[in-house]
Parts: C-alpha cells; sequence; structure tokens
C-alpha cells in the first residue's frame, strides 16, 4: 500500500500499553477518546498543544540516496510557479549539506493546509516547518500550538537579519512566533496602453475620488474591440476591502472593538458600490488577473505577490503604482510566513532551524526574484541581482517603496476566524447585487459578535493581558 | 400540439443549460488564455492552442494522478458496492433483532454532513498508520449508506417468494444473492455503481486531507495545484486539466445511460 521510498520517524513515547501499528499507539480508549476529541472541535481549541515533544513526524517520500540523513517536513501552500521556485531552493539546501534532508510536501492554497494541519494536529503527526497565512497563523498561536522561537537565534544568526517591520508582525510579547517568508502588499495595476490611449496620466491616481473620475473618463472606451471597465473586484478576497476602508477613515476594528459599521467602512464599502452599479465602470470579476492580463479592465488592486506573473501574462505595459488615498493611506501587509510547530521534539526542531537558516540567507533572494514577493531579509533587500532588477523593472522598487505605508491587519481580521468570511458574503452581495452598504455590514458585526466573545478571553490572556 | 412545443423547448433549454458549460470548458482548453477572457465571448476559438495540454500536464505529476484516481475509484466502488449489497440483503432478506431500528440509526447517519466525520475519520486512519496510502484514502469509503439504501430499496420491491424457492431448492444466502437477487437488480446496482464511480472520482477534501505527499494525490487535487492564491493563473491550462477530469467521467456516462436511467425509473410505474 505504501512506496518503497516512504519514511516515517517513530514516536518519542514508549507506552508499554496499546499496541503499534506503523509505529503509532493503538488502544482502544486512544481511538474512542481521540474519535470523540475530533468531533467536539478540539484541533484549534486550545487543548492540543499542552504536551511538549511527543507528536510524531508526518510520513513522506525520502529518496534513497537521503534516506541516512535526519529529515525535515515544511508544509507549503505554494501552487505552480512558486511551488517550483520554493523547491529549486530546497534542493539547493538538500545539496548544500550532508546531514539534513528537506521534503517539501504541498498543499493547493492556505485554506487547503489549514484543513490539513488542524487534522494533523488533532491526530499527533505532525510536519516541522508551515507555512502560515498572515491571517491564519495567529488562530494556531491562540491554540498554542506555535513554537517561540527567539531562543534559537544566535550571534551568527539574529533577528536583525529579517526586515523589521515584517518581523514585528509575528512577534507577540517580545516573542517571536512567524518568521517572514512571502510577504507581500496589494499594488495598484494599470495598463499603460488603455490608459494613453484614453488620455489618462501615466501614473496611479492619488486618491478614489480621482480614480472615479477616471472612470468616468473611460466610459464608452474600447479597447481589441471590446469595452472597458476601469476595474476589476474580487469578491474571493476581503484583504483589498481592508486597506480601502483605512483610507477612508474606517477599518475592521480597533483592538477587538468592531469598527465595521462605522460611517467611515461603510462609506468606503459605498464607493464601490458606487463605482460599480452607479457609474457601471467597475464590476464583480471571477479572475481579475486573467480579466487585467486580457485588457477587459484597465485596472486591479492585487498583490505584489502577482507581479513577476502578471508582467509575463500581459501584452501590454504593466503600470504598477501606490495604492490610492483618501483621508489617510490604506495599505495592508499580507502573504505568510513560517512557523514551527512547538508538539514536535527539541531535536526536530534544532534540524527545522537549520532549514530556515538557510531560507533566511541562501534562499530568500531566489524567493523575491523568482516570485515577485517583497524583499523581506537583509540577503535579499541586499541582493545585487534584486537591485538590479528593480532598476530594469520599477514595478518592485514601487511595491518595497509601498511598505512605508504599509499596516499589519485589523485585530479582528486576524484573530477571529469567521470575520474574513463573513466579508466576503458582504462584499459579494455589495458588488453583485446592488445591497445596502449599511444593512450589510450592521449585519456582519450582529453575525461576528458570538465569535468575537468566544475569542476574546484567551485573546486577552496570551495577546493583550 | 403546443403543450408538446412548450415541452420540447423547455428540454432544448435544458439540454443547453447542461451542454454550454461543458462546450466552454472544452473550447476554452484550446483557446490562448486571452480569448478565454475576451467580452462579448468568443465561442469558437480562433486557432486550436494545444500547448494548454502539454502546460497542464507539465504542471503536476498527472499520469502519476491518473494511476491514483483510477485505483482509489475503481477498487473503492467496487468495495463501497460489495459491502451496500451485502447489507441491503441483509437487510431486506435477514431475520435479526432490533433490524428496523440499525436501519434508522444508519438512515440518521445519512443526516450528518461529511464534514463532520472528517476529524475522527482521520484519527482513525492515522492510528492505523494509513495516512498517505491507498488504504488510507479508499476503506473510509466503503461503507456507503446511500448505496445501501438504494438497493435496500430495490430489493423490497423483490416478491418475497423467489428467496422462498430458493430456499427450499436448498440454495444458502450467498447463492441466492448471487443467482437470484442480484441479476435482478442489475439495473440499479449499475445506477448505483456509476454514482459511486463519479463520486469517487470527483472527491477532494479527504485525499486531500488524508495525504502528504504528490505520489498519492489524485486528480480533483492535482486541478487546484495549477492555481494560485496570488499571482495569475493560466486558464487555458486549467481547463486542459479539467477535460483531464471530466472526460472519463463522460464516456461512463455515455456508455451506461441506457442502465442509469432503468435504474432511476425502476418501480416509477406498477404492471
Amino acid at each position: 500500500m505504501r512506496s518503497a521510498d516512504d519514511h516515517r520517524v517513530p514516536p518519542t513515547r514508549t507506552d508499554p500499553k496499546g499496541v503499534r501499528v506503523n509505529g503509532i499507539k493503538l488502544n482502544r480508549r486512544r481511538l474512542l477518546t481521540g474519535a470523540a476529541a475530533a468531533t467536539a472541535g478540539l484541533a484549534l481549541s486550545g487543548c492540543v498543544g499542552r504536551s511538549l515533544g511527543d507528536y510524531s513526524q508526518v510520513s513522506g517520500q525520502v529518496p534513497p540516496k537521503f534516506a541516512r540523513r535526519d529529515r525535515v517536513v515544511v508544509w507549503s501552500a505554494f501552487t505552480s510557479h512558486n511551488a517550483e521556485i520554493l523547491q529549486a531552493i530546497v534542493d539547493g539546501f538538500n545539496a548544500s549539506q550532508q546531514d539534513i534532508f528537506c521534503e517539501i510536501q504541498l498543499f493547493p492554497g492556505y485554506d487547503a493546509l489549514d484543513s490539513k494541519l488542524a487534522a494533523s494536529l488533532t491526530s499527533e503527526q505532525i510536519p516541522d516547518i508551515v507555512t502560515l497565512s498572515d491571517v491564519s497563523w495567529n488562530r494556531y498561536f491562540l491554540a498554542e500550538t506555535l513554537e517561540p522561537l527567539s531562543g534559537y537565534f544566535d550571534a551568527a544568526f539574529t533577528p536583525d537579519e529579517f526586515h523589521p517591520r515584517f518581523l514585528a508582525e509575528g512577534t507577540i510579547r517580545d516573542e517571536i512566533y512567524w518568521l517572514p517568508w512571502a510577504r507581500s502588499t496589494p499594488l495598484f495595476y494599470y495598463n499603460k496602453d488603455i490608459f494613453a490611449a484614453a488620455g489618462l496620466p501615466d501614473r496611479g491616481p492619488e486618491t478614489f475620488t480621482e480614480l472615479r473620475e477616471w472612470g468616468k473618463q473611460l466610459k464608452g472606451f474600447t479597447y481589441k474591440g471590446a469595452k472597458v471597465k476601469m476595474r476589476g473586484y474580487t469578491g474571493a478576497d476581503d484583504w483589498y476591502f481592508q486597506g480601502s476602508s483605512w483610507a477612508f477613515g474606517g477599518g475592521y476594528s480597533d483592538g477587538m472593538i468592531p469598527k465595521l459599521d462605522s460611517e467611515e467602512t461603510i462609506s468606503s464599502l459605498e464607493f464601490d458600490r458606487a463605482f460599480i452599479h452607479d457609474d457601471q465602470m467597475a464590476y464583480l470579476a471571477s479572475s481579475i488577473n486573467g480579466d487585467f492580463a486580457a485588457g477587459v479592465t484597465a485596472t486591479i488592486c492585487n498583490s505584489t505577490g502577482a507581479l513577476t506573473s502578471l508582467l509575463a501574462a500581459a501584452e501590454f505595459d504593466v503600470g504598477a503604482a501606490f495604492l490610492p488615498v483618501q483621508e489617510k493611506p490604506g495599505v495592508p501587509t499580507g502573504g505568510s510566513g513560517l512557523a514551527v510547530l512547538r508538539n514536535s521534539t527539541s531535536a526536530r526542531k534544532k534540524t527545522a532551524w537549520e532549514v530556515i537558516k538557510y531560507l533566511a540567507d541562501k534562499g530568500a533572494p531566489d524567493w523575491s526574484l523568482g516570485t515577485g514577493y517583497l524583499p523581506v531579509t537583509k540577503s535579499a533587500i541586499n541582493s545585487p541581482k534584486i537591485k538590479a532588477r528593480n532598476a530594469k523593472t520599477p514595478a518592485y522598487q514601487v511595491a518595497q517603496d509601498q511598505l512605508d505605508r504599509a499596516r499589519t491587519p485589523d485585530i479582528m481580521r486576524r484573530y477571529v476566524n469567521e470575520t474574513i468570511a463573513e466579508m466576503q458574503i458582504a462584499l459579494q452581495k455589495v458588488y453583485a447585487s446592488d445591497a445596502d452598504p449599511g444593512d450589510v455590514l450592521h449585519e456582519v458585526v450582529r453575525v461576528l459578535e458570538p465569535a468575537i466573545k468566544q475569542t476574546l478571553p484567551k485573546y486577552q490572556r496570551l495577546v493583550a493581558g | 400540439m403546443i403543450g408538446r412545443i412548450l415541452l420540447y423547448l423547455g428540454l432544448i433549454l435544458v439540454g443547453l443549460a447542461s451542454i454550454i458549460p461543458v462546450y466552454w470548458l472544452l473550447s476554452s482548453s484550446v483557446k490562448p488564455t486571452a480569448e478565454i477572457f475576451v467580452f462579448p465571448p468568443k465561442w469558437i476559438p480562433s486557432s486550436l492552442h494545444w500547448q494548454n495540454f502539454v502546460d497542464a500536464w507539465n504542471s503536476a505529476p498527472f499520469g502519476r494522478m491518473y494511476i491514483n484516481s483510477l485505483v482509489v475509484t475503481i477498487v473503492g466502488a467496487v468495495g463501497e458496492i460489495c459491502v451496500a449489497i451485502l447489507s441491503s440483503y441483509a437487510f431486506v432478506f435477514l431475520r435479526f433483532p432490533k433490524k428496523n431500528l440499525i436501519f434508522g440509526i444508519f438512515l440518521a447517519a445519512m443526516m450528518v454532513p461529511g464534514t463532520v466525520v472528517l476529524l475522527p475519520n482521520y484519527m482513525t486512519v492515522a492510528q492505523l498508520g494509513w495516512v498517505n496510502s491507498y488504504a488510507g484514502i479508499i476503506v473510509p469509503g466503503f461503507g456507503s449508506v446511500f448505496a445501501m439504501f438504494l438497493l435496500r430499496q430495490h430489493m423490497m420491491t423483490l416478491p418475497k417468494e423467489i428467496n422462498e424457492a430458493a430456499r427450499v431448492d436448498g440454495a444458502g444466502h450467498l447463492r441466492t444473492l448471487w443467482t437470484i437477487v442480484l441479476p435482478l437488480s442489475k439495473p440499479m446496482v449499475v445506477t448505483v455503481m456509476i454514482v459511486a464511480l463519479v463520486t469517487k472520482w470527483n472527491d477532494f477534501i479527504w485525499p486531500l486531507i488524508v495525504t502528504n505527499t504528490d505520489n498519492m494525490r489524485v486528480l480533483p487535487v492535482g486541478l487546484l495545484m495549477l492555481k494560485s492564491d496570488e499571482g495569475y493563473v493560466n486558464w487555458g491550462a486549467v481547463m486542459a486539466a479539467t477535460c483531464f477530469v471530466v472526460i472519463p467521467v463522460l464516456i461512463v456516462f455515455f456508455f451506461a445511460q441506457r442502465h442509469i436511467v432503468a435504474g432511476l425509473t425502476q418501480g416509477a410505474t406498477k404492471g
């Protein structure tokens, strides 16, 4: 049933009771209580993560030539081109030394990885390093499943190696839990050909008001035989709306107090509604990247992580600019970082740290270069290759420069699990059905109240305290 | 006459609603990516861009995933049918205490969403050491209440006298099942088999959760590997890869539609 390459590390416990199947202790009580616990949804409730150093390593595939090495398993949410870049970096690590084999196990996106990780924690079989998104790592922190990493740094590899503002985002009460890796902010992308043909300036709009005025100028304009919209919106991610809500002076929350139904936040969603339904110069796109590359929409707001692939896909000059400002800048940071799971053995954690050191030093420049994600370590920021690329393609430099305006997502969006899903529904109602933004956002706050109450005690104990 | 015209008009609309998405999938799989997004839509590709299929095939280990999907689907569906046939026969033709209560409990289990039992199933599989193996993907799917329920409902329409006659002739339960009940239940067995095949072929969440490595992944999981959370998606390649997944199912339906219709309409009329 299993491949010959299959490699499993036996758990460190040696309990005389119960039989072992493939190195895993199996007795009736454990099976039954485990099933009951899982049904009760304890995967991330904080009951996980109490006993340290006793979870076994997940199974996988180890090529015979690496069979004698210590094994580190990295769970990655990167797919397609980005997965190839990461694999090349890890292949470099495996070739650079004789003691450790790093195996990447891929999952198709952050949600898929989250589902798998919750199940793995419940069954006490875990990877060593995980790529967790900017809004999911906090939940694992609240569940006390992440290893504090400050103690692993030494004189040769200090926290100063990382970009300070990104490192701060993964730090709680002076302890680092989440290291920056695939970090991004949204950028304003525009089709230079359309802008030039429509008589618009070759720059991003300074304000949302200006964006809307330009949209009216573009009305009726055709590109490649089809009418063009000014902006394509996505209903699949509320990250961009988080930024525009700040730009209008609103936001998701102040600490754990909701601000979604504030006048300012409502006015930012009202802007989107009017742009789509009154002006009819924006629309809800099923694929903002695809529509932009095809010239269906003149502008999109999308991640810096999309920059490399968009430049390759578009058959026109792509402009990249800072996001529009209204009352103030509204630039949220995003992407993902690396975390180590605390239920692993101390030996495995130390081995995992060697991989992280390599990624931060040797891997980070290649990662940023290959994917378009922001450089997050000194080695990447100071890399001559990255500096040369930025000089050749200024859009990359724009992404780095905009970091000065960036903010961490609001507390509620990071710690209250249901926030993002509810906001996606709310945005889709407004974008697709012309629903009233005030009604929709008041409803979101009402729906989220129980979730906030449930999360609050843990948040106060572990974060705010 | 007008009623007949309206009926045919309705059938044409339903047919189009079914065919257009499939046509769009097939045509988009051979379009250059830019053509997929033009508005108004371009129904006929300007040129056949077969590179999409090459890009799709090379972007994930689809060869291995095809093998995995075939193994999981065929072994899983056969196992599910075997369990369903045996259990439905037992519920119809065997007498044992609390039979209806047990059947009621099984039916109640159908009301529980699959996601609720995901973690308990995963824990059981993990404890057995079956994570990232065929056994882990396949075995939990053997017990299908839905398949058992359909077959039981069908077997209840069979005359009890047949079973009694077989008993008089000295046939045991397995002989009765094999020589009498199964031949009479063929259309329903085929229907349930096809439902099982399609369900297992398209299953995404369980094979994702229970596997770790690409060499154990199935096609629907591979399909998502072509998409990107952040970044540009080559939709032409995604459409081409979707064809890899969809075409085998369409072929199965094409050849088995007669049996499906017979199975689903059986018992709809009284003779």
